[in-house]
């Protein structure tokens, strides 16, 4: 699923300006509605909450595996991290980091960040 | 393993598909390159070819004689645990948990109904015990096949019911474990949609057989038991209509095709294998309504002998597939019978095929 090559080995590094989408996948059906991501924008949250959210998808990089599960109608969460390409650009977002993880091996915390985003954050 | 402490302790948290009307998707999508793609599937390719689940797993006994199904039904509690506690197995006394005498009747239906109708013992026509796991997770409104067996989510209760409750789903589930076995066709772009579509191919058929339906009496949708009440849509999938399922502000519009003018390509959904699977579904429907009576008869066995055709590759696209189909067709029926002909029609209708 993940590459274990150099770049796997690459941390999340999150700055003011990152925004982490979290986005679910598969599944017996794709139910469009349920595929749009959770999208984490750093820029909301102190130093601190930055170094725990790169802490979770660090550890999630640290323990996918390298295949999809096996079998069929399987879940699989998908995480991204984007950085606008210019300070001011209103779109193009370009993804600097990546990972893809088999539902099974997702780290809960990840899956709360997927579920509820960021603590303290009221609703977006 | 520590946890980073990122648990909301916030009550009543809504899922993002709710709060979140942004479709962002895309552009993250597009990201992707062909080398990416191609390097995606070829990894894919490496691990579908050892389905090394069920060699790890000591498997219990499996059918004593060719015709009598084996089943083991197990909960996993509410937990992500396979495969759970073995709660009724084969022979044993309905148990008035709902999930498992579902899990432990539907299995058998398709079970009985791969016998009778192809002769086909069990996922590995060698009488492999059927494996099912009821009660996995909290609200998970899923059911897969691992490779071993398969997994049935309770619902949410709020837009999905028990994933048990379908007999086509249970039926679909199992057929995966049919196509693995015999084809391995690669979960990803077209060759996951057929893999899909053979699916839903096999577990409408079981419903059909159950039923006693011709194909004018069928309803043609895959899951209608498992939206609740709250869901504007009739089923997970219609493949008499593709694309027309559901349309409901929470779970978005059915995204399936019914003809390759509206293939669509994506990267999302292993590239769009619950999407496009729509078209050869359609094939499949427009065939048997052709043909009339009893699809497992006549399509259902032409579909049954291409799934076993030698030349049925993993990576085969749509034309492939269609092609190896009429030709199918034709050495069961011959060239110039109407099962032939109704059947490459069906195909050219939907743009496979010239
Ligand atoms: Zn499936």
């Amino acid at each position: 699923m993940n590459d274990k090559s150099p770049d796997e080995l690459k941390k999340a590094q999150l700055q003011a300006k990152s925004v982490v989408a979290i986005r679910r996948e598969g599944g017996v059906a794709a139910f469009p509605g349920l595929m749009k991501p959770r999208r984490i924008h750093c820029a909301e949250y102190t130093d601190e909450q930055r170094r725990e959210l790169e802490g979770v998808l660090n550890l999630a990089a640290r323990t996918c595996s390298a295949t999809p599960a096996p079998g069929a109608d399987r879940r699989v969460f998908h995480v991204h991290v984007e950085e606008p390409q210019h300070p001011d650009a209103a779109e193009s977002d370009f993804c600097v980091w990546s990972l893809s993880l088999n539902e099974e091996e997702t780290p809960e915390a990840l899956i709360a960040l997927w579920k509820s985003g960021m603590p303290g954050n009221s609703d977006q | 393993m520590s946890k980073p402490e990122f648990n909301s302790t916030r009550p009543g948290f809504m899922p993002p598909f709710i709060l979140e009307r942004i479709a962002s998707s895309r552009s993250d999508m597009q990201l992707q390159s062909r080398a990416q793609r191609t390097l995606e599937v070829d990894r894919y390719f490496r691990a579908q070819r050892t389905p090394d689940v069920a060699s790890a797993m000591a498997m219990p006994q499996g059918s004593p004689h060719p015709g009598q199904v084996a089943r083991y039904i197990y909960s996993a509690n509410y937990q992500e645990v396979l495969p759970g506690t073995l709660v009724r197995e084969e022979g044993q006394d309905e148990t008035g948990d709902p999930a498992v005498d579902e899990a432990y009747r539907w299995l058998g239906v398709t079970y009985r109904f791969f016998w009778e109708a192809f002769e086909r013992n069990s996922i590995d026509n060698q009488g492999m015990p059927l494996l099912g796991t009821v009660h996995y997770g909290r609200d998970y409104e899923n059911a897969f096949w691992n490779g071993a067996q398969m997994v049935f989510g309770d619902g949410d209760g709020e837009f999905f019911n028990r994933f048990t409750q379908a007999l086509d789903v249970v039926g679909h589930e199992l057929a995966h474990g049919v196509i693995e076995r015999e084809a391995g066709l690669v979960y990803t772009y077209q060759s996951g949609a057929l893999n899909e579509s053979l699916a839903d191919v096999f577990g409408s058929l079981t419903e059909q057989y159950h039923l006693g339906q011709t194909a004018a009496e069928a309803d043609w949708l895959i899951g209608a038991e498992l939206l609740t009440e709250r869901v504007q849509g009739r089923a997970l999938r219609s493949m008499a209509a593709p694309g027309t399922a559901y349309d409901d502000p929470v779970l978005g519009k059915d995204p399936q095709p019914a003809h390759m003018d509206a293939f669509v390509e994506t990267e999302a959904d292993n590239g769009g294998v619950h999407i496009n699977s729509g078209i050869p579904n359609h094939a499949f429907y427009l065939a048997a309504m052709a043909l009339g009576g009893y699809a497992w008869e006549t399509c259902g066995l032409v579909w049954y002998d291409t799934l076993l055709d030698s030349r049925l590759m993993p990576e085969s696209d749509f034309a492939t597939f269609a092609t190896l189909i009429v030709e199918n067709a034709e050495r069961r029926f011959g060239s110039a019978s109407r099962e032939s002909i109704a059947i490459r029609e069906a195909w050219q209708a939907v743009g496979v095929i010239a």
